[in-house]
């Protein structure tokens, strides 16, 4: 494959899933800005692993593995868990109309999520993904990727139920 | 709000499109990924920094010299593992080293003594390779300790110049406090009394390192933005827990504290506390399980958390002080593996009961679509070995469900009707 048929096929990833991968960044990361960058990133990354890309997952799912990656290594560039300890949605994209305030409660609560379990909620509901698709995104067994999801119903519902919000992730 | 035991996939998939409803691709994003891979081609993928580049050299040469010389971990790093990451250099992402490079840098590391985790192990066993930070990070962190934000903020520089020099990072904002800066116990005096004093808090308790662990870093994400940061974190329930910044010359930038000292400990901040403390409950032993029940039984919001009720009603043993004769974890797991064909044990706990102790065991199974898992929780007599009950997980119950005495999820189930899931 050369630069220019690589070129073309990441023109075709970014109009087919930039909308994807940077939903994806700002509900991982928080951050309009952040998620931004991270998105580029994914890119730039997808385009460097395009040769090697031999389609053993769909490109959807392989593109958020990437997504992921980068935003893991963007949280773990801070090394503490600080940011987490602040969650809200000021710092996303304007919504285009103001969210229903318990689907701004929810929100908060998965994002609140531990990383593990809040990956695989993004991946499966905001994304979409199988269970199949999402272990391979994340690298981990089916069973694994429902026991988080399993586990992250069960945490928002806690947290829905009136206790009190640590704000922890 | 959704009534919570209706809360599935719908409701979090509405709620998520509402609140990213602003979230839209940009022309100039989609620009400026192009112009950043027109402007890579025919560069390296890598970047390594000059000091890193100046320390593997100065590695290589020592080695030259002194070839039989052993190993220490940082050593083990630049020599063997990041070498091994740029040669592997491509165009793959999430690079990862191979098995073959993998037993090549466990062997190295075994040779000269340097701890290699039982998780790197189980990787190498698995024969897919691993990631090629995951694989440097689980190396340090066996020798720094597991928390990297406890790590000096020498091992946490050199550490991301190891994650620079492999392409993991792109630029290392950890800095080491020279010229110019405060030396890491001014800053954190300096802290300390910041906290001391805005909070009435006796500055030398935060010093008790059995009440408190200290994450801390220096970092300069933005050229001449130099941040200290501190976050003091309780591991007994009595402290509070603070968090502050501070700049380069030391002025307090942010201050934040969780006077949870004058509130009671609610059933949720000990859960918080102990997952944060022990990791997933799963993971927990069983003395732990003795000890954070205690925590639940005298927490004052216990008659409205119906979540920690299961806990509360459940009669914890610790099994150093089961009987000799009794079944161990490891005997538990095995009866559970083989009277449910489970593939693998996610979770184990100990109670009393009549007439014996039982070990509840949840194990994996193969699902009979071939599709999903299913989880069973079996229960096994501690004294006789027996299987006593075998439930099979459905996907309303909740995680709680499985950590508890059976009779006291029935229990609670049969009280608290409006959460047909029973544990909350």
């Amino acid at each position: 494959m050369d630069d220019a048929q690589r070129e073309a096929r990441l023109v075709e990833l970014l109009a087919r899933y930039e909308k994807d991968v940077l939903r994806l960044c700002c509900a991982t990361l928080r951050d309009a800005h952040l998620a931004q960058d991270a998105a580029q990133e994914t890119f730039v990354k997808a385009y460097r692993a395009l040769p090697r890309f031999r389609g053993e997952s769909g490109e959807k799912t392989w593109l958020l593995c990437i997504a992921v990656n980068v935003c893991r290594d963007m949280r773990r560039g801070a090394w503490f868990r600080f940011m987490d300890r602040r969650v809200s949605l000021d710092a996303l994209p304007e919504p285009v109309a103001a969210p229903l305030p318990e689907h701004e409660t929810l929100t908060l609560a998965v994002m609140r999520l531990p990383r593990k379990e809040r990956e695989a909620v993004l991946l499966r509901y905001d994304q979409g993904l199988q269970v199949r698709e999402i272990a391979q995104a994340l690298g981990i067994s089916p069973s694994a990727v429902s026991q988080r999801l399993r586990s992250a119903h069960a945490r928002l519902r806690r947290e829905l139920e009136g206790g009190k919000a640590h704000g922890k992730a | 709000m959704a009534r919570l035991d209706e809360l599935r996939g719908e409701a979090i998939r509405e709620a998520l499109r509402d609140c990213l409803s602003g979230v839209e691709a940009m022309p100039s994003q989609r620009d400026a990924v192009l112009a950043a891979v027109r402007g890579s081609r025919g560069a390296s993928g890598r970047k390594l920094s000059v000091a890193f580049a100046v320390a593997l050299a100065l590695t290589l040469l020592a080695a030259a010299a002194a070839a039989a010389a052993w190993l220490g971990m940082r050593e083990l790093v630049e020599r063997e593992a990041v070498p091994l990451a740029l040669q592997n250099d491509g165009a793959q992402v999430n690079e990862t080293f191979t098995n073959e490079e993998l037993a090549h840098i466990v062997a190295v590391a075994q040779e000269n003594g340097v701890a290699v985790p039982q998780s790197l192990m189980e990787k190498l066993e698995a024969g897919e390779g691993y990631w090629e930070e995951e694989t440097i990070m689980a190396l340090a962190k066996a020798e720094f300790g597991p928390m990297p934000g406890r790590w000096t903020l020498e091992q946490q520089y050199w550490f991301e110049e190891a994650a620079v020099a492999i392409g993991f990072k792109d630029v290392n904002v950890k800095r080491v406090p020279g010229e110019g800066d405060l030396t890491y116990e001014q800053a954190l005096s300096i802290a300390e009394a910041a906290i001391a004093e805005r909070f009435g808090v006796d500055a030398a308790a935060l010093g008790d390192e059995t009440r408190y662990a200290v994450t801390r870093s220096y970092t300069e994400v933005e050229p001449g933005a130099f941040t200290w940061h501190f976050w003091f974190e309780p591991l007994v329930f009595e402290a509070d827990e603070y968090v502050i910044e501070l700049d380069r010359a030391g002025n307090v930038t942010e201050i934040s504290g969780d006077a949870a000292s004058q509130t009671p400990r609610g059933c949720e901040y000990i859960l918080s506390f102990y997952e944060g403390a022990y990791g997933t409950p799963y993971d927990w032993d069983t003395a732990l399980w003795v000890e954070f029940s205690q925590k639940i039984r005298e927490a004052p919001d216990l008659e409205t958390q119906v979540f920690a009720q299961g806990f509360a009603r459940t009669d914890y043993l610790d099994e150093s002080n089961l009987p000799q004769g009794a079944l161990s974890r490891a005997d538990a797991e095995a009866v559970a593996l083989r009277a449910a064909s489970g593939t693998g044990v996610d979770c184990a706990v100990l109670y009393d009961a009549e007439p014996n102790p039982v070990w509840k065991v949840t194990v994996t199974c193969a699902g009979a679509d071939g599709e999903a898992d299913e989880q069973r929780m079996i229960e096994v007599d501690a004294q006789t070995g027996e299987v006593r009950s075998q439930t099979v997980r459905t996907d309303d119950m909740n995680w709680h469900r499985l950590l508890v005495c059976e009779e006291a999820a029935r229990q609670i189930e049969a009280e608290h009707p409006r959460h047909p899931e029973g544990l909350g």
